[in-house]
C-alpha cells in the first residue's frame, strides 16, 4: 500500500494535478444524452423537444492490504434541469471471495435480480395521465429507504450458476407526516444462470416487502411483491419476458391531489433483441401493466391499464457512442375507461459514455 | 404471495438438477451474458446507482457493454492513479499508458526467455539472448514495442535478432519478418483471450 501512494503521488505531481499523496484512487465518468423527441399525443397537438441529459460521476476506490475493496461514488446530474436529486452511491465492499455489501443508498435486493427484458434504446416517452397508476417496471414494488444494506453473494454461491441477494433498510427515526413515506424494507433476490443448447439462459427472480408510515388513513396492500423473468441470449438474439405482481403507493407529494394512493398492480413484459454485425441493435418490445388503485383506506374497485409497444435502432458509432432511433406507443385505460392520454413519440439522438 | 414462494421452491428444484460438469471458463461465459439489470450494471462498470437512478444505470450500463467502452475505454475512464481496471476493455491508464492486454500477454509469451529490459511506461520489452538445445549455434532476442492503449495490430511490434556461430564468431542474421509477424499474432490472440476473460 506505501508503494502504491508514492507512486500515486509521483504521477499526480508529474501531472501537475496535485502536490500530496492521495488516499484513494478516483476515476471520473459519466454520460451524455443528446437528441430530440417527437410527441404525438392522442388529445393534444404535436410537439417536439430538445433532449439533454448529461451526467458525471466521480468514483473512489482503494483495496485494503487483506484484498477488500472499498469504493463509492457520488454524482452530478443534470436531467433536463429537473432532476437534482440524491446520487450517492453506496459504500461498497468487495471481499477476495466475490462477495459484496452494499452500505447505505444500498436499494432493494429484488431490485437488482429483475430480468432486462429489451425495449427501445430511446428516451422518448408518452406521458400519460397522471391518475394513472399501472406499473411498466418489473421492480415496481421494490423499495428502500437510504438507511440500509444489501448483500450480494459470489457467482456460484451454493450451487454452479447461483448467485442470490438480501437487503434490509430502516427508517431515519423522524415523526411520520401526511406524505407516506417507506418505513423499512426488505427484500430478496436470486440469479440463476444456465445453458439450454448453444442458448444461455437467465432466470431473475425476487421478492420484496415494505412498511408505509403516515399519518391518517392507513394503506390497505402495503408494498410487497414478486418479479420473475426469464431471459434467453442464442448468439446475436435475446428473447426475454418477465412478470410482476405486487401492491404498490404512489405518495401524496407526487400530485395526486393532496392523497396516498394505493396501488394493487401487475405488470408483464417481453422483447426481443438481435445484433446486427458488430454495429447495430435492433430492439422490440411490449409492455402491458394494470392496476386498481385508490386512496388510503379505500379499496380500488376499478382498473388502470397500461399497454405499450416500443422499439429501437442504435448504431454504435464509435467506442462508447451510439446514435438512437427509437419509437413507442402507448394506450392507456385510467379507473375502467378506455382515455385519450395514450399517444405516440419519436427519438433521435446520441448517448456518449465516458 | 402463495404464487411466489410456488415459483422460488420450483426454481430450488430446477437449480439442483441443473449446470452438472460445467467448466470454469462456461460457468465464466455464463455471468458474462447474465441479463438482469444487476449484472448488466455490474459487468458494464457504470458508475450510476441502481439504487436511485436505476433507468439511468442501465441505459448507461447497456451503452457501454454495446459500444465496447467508455469513450476512453470500458469502464469509468479517466483514472489519474493508474490503477488497472478489472473490467476494463482499453484502460487509460497514466501510470502505465500501454494497452495493459498486450503487455501482460507478451510478458506471458515470452516469459521462456530471460529479460534485459522491460518499460511498462514506454512500452518495450527486451529480451537477452536465447540459445535453444537443438540449435546450439544460434542465438536470438527479441524486442518487443508496445505502442499504446487500444488493443489493437498496430500497436504491437516485435523484432527478433538472430546470430549465427560461424569460426567461434556471433554474426548476424538478416532480420526474418515472417517470424517476427507470428509472434505478434501470437501474442495478440493471448491478449484477446485475456481482455475476454477478464469479463
Amino acid at each position: 500500500m506505501k508503494k502504491e501512494l508514492l507512486m500515486a503521488s509521483a504521477l499526480v505531481s508529474t501531472l501537475g494535478a496535485a502536490s500530496v499523496a492521495q488516499a484513494v484512487t478516483y476515476t471520473l465518468a459519466g454520460s451524455q444524452k443528446v437528441g430530440v423527441e417527437f410527441d404525438s399525443p392522442d388529445n393534444g397537438t404535436d410537439t417536439n423537444a430538445v433532449l439533454d441529459q448529461s451526467n458525471f460521476s466521480i468514483s473512489l476506490s482503494e483495496t485494503t492490504d487483506a484484498g477488500t475493496t472499498i469504493s463509492s461514488s457520488f454524482g452530478i446530474i443534470d436531467e433536463g434541469a429537473s432532476d437534482i436529486g440524491d446520487d450517492d452511491n453506496a459504500i461498497t465492499l468487495a471481499f477476495t471471495d466475490g462477495t459484496t455489501i452494499d452500505l447505505l443508498n444500498a436499494g432493494n435486493a429484488s431490485g437488482t435480480h429483475d430480468i432486462s427484458v429489451p425495449g427501445s434504446g430511446g428516451e422518448e416517452g408518452v406521458a400519460g395521465t397522471t391518475t394513472n397508476m399501472a406499473p411498466t417496471g418489473l421492480d415496481f414494488a421494490a423499495g428502500s429507504t437510504p438507511l440500509g444494506i444489501e448483500w450480494h453473494s459470489a457467482d456460484d454461491f451454493m450451487a454452479d450458476g447461483l448467485k442470490i441477494s438480501a437487503s434490509f433498510s430502516t427508517d431515519s427515526g423522524a415523526a411520520k407526516s401526511a406524505t407516506a413515506v417507506i418505513d423499512s424494507s426488505w427484500g430478496l433476490g436470486a440469479t440463476y444462470v444456465t445453458t439450454a443448447g448453444d442458448t444461455d439462459l437467465t432466470i431473475g427472480v425476487g421478492i420484496s416487502g415494505a412498511d408505509i408510515a403516515n399519518t391518517g388513513s392507513q394503506v390497505a396492500g402495503g408494498k410487497e411483491g414478486m418479479h420473475f423473468g426469464v431471459s434467453a441470449v442464442t448468439g446475436d438474439l435475446t428473447i426475454a419476458i418477465g412478470v410482476a405482481d405486487g401492491d404498490s403507493f404512489s405518495a401524496a407529494s407526487t400530485g395526486n391531489a393532496g392523497s396516498n394512493i394505493d396501488i394493487d398492480g401487475s405488470v408483464a413484459k417481453a422483447g426481443i433483441s438481435y445484433a446486427v454485425g458488430d454495429d447495430i441493435t435492433l430492439a422490440l418490445g411490449v409492455v402491458s401493466g394494470s392496476a386498481k388503485d385508490g386512496v388510503f383506506g379505500t379499496a380500488g374497485t376499478t382498473d388502470d391499464a397500461h399497454d405499450e409497444v416500443d422499439g429501437s435502432v442504435t448504431y454504435t458509432v464509435a467506442d462508447g457512442v451510439s446514435a438512437v432511433l427509437g419509437y413507442t406507443s402507448v394506450d392507456q385505460q385510467d379507473e375502467g375507461a378506455s382515455d385519450d392520454t395514450g399517444g405516440s413519440a419519436w427519438y433521435v439522438g446520441a448517448s456518449m459514455s465516458f | 404471495m402463495l404464487k411466489s414462494y410456488f415459483v422460488l421452491v420450483s426454481l430450488l428444484f430446477f437449480i439442483v438438477g441443473c449446470n452438472k460438469n460445467l467448466t470454469e471458463e462456461e460457468k465464466k461465459r455464463l455471468w458474462d451474458n447474465a441479463q438482469t439489470t444487476g449484472e448488466i450494471v455490474r459487468r458494464s462498470g457504470t458508475p450510476f446507482n441502481t439504487a436511485t437512478k436505476k433507468s439511468l444505470a442501465v441505459s448507461d450500463a447497456q451503452n457501454r457493454l454495446r459500444t465496447g467502452g467508455g469513450m476512453l475505454g470500458n469502464k469509468a475512464s479517466f483514472n489519474f492513479l493508474g490503477e488497472e481496471n478489472k473490467n476494463s476493455q482499453q484502460t487509460s491508464t497514466v501510470g502505465m499508458p500501454i494497452n495493459p492486454y498486450l503487455w501482460k500477454a507478451s510478458l506471458e509469451t515470452i516469459s521462456f526467455m530471460p529479460l534485459s529490459s522491460t518499460d511498462p511506461f514506454g512500452g518495450t520489452m527486451i529480451t537477452d539472448w536465447y540459445t535453444v538445445e537443438s540449435a546450439l549455434n544460434e542465438r536470438c532476442k527479441l524486442n518487443v514495442f508496445i505502442k499504446g492503449l487500444e488493443l489493437k495490430t498496430e500497436n504491437l511490434e516485435v523484432l527478433s535478432f538472430c546470430q549465427m556461430l560461424k569460426n567461434n564468431q556471433w554474426v548476424n542474421m538478416p532480420s526474418n519478418i515472417n517470424d517476427n509477424r507470428k509472434l505478434e499474432n501470437v501474442i495478440l490472440n493471448r491478449a484477446k483471450k485475456l481482455k475476454l476473460s477478464s469479463g
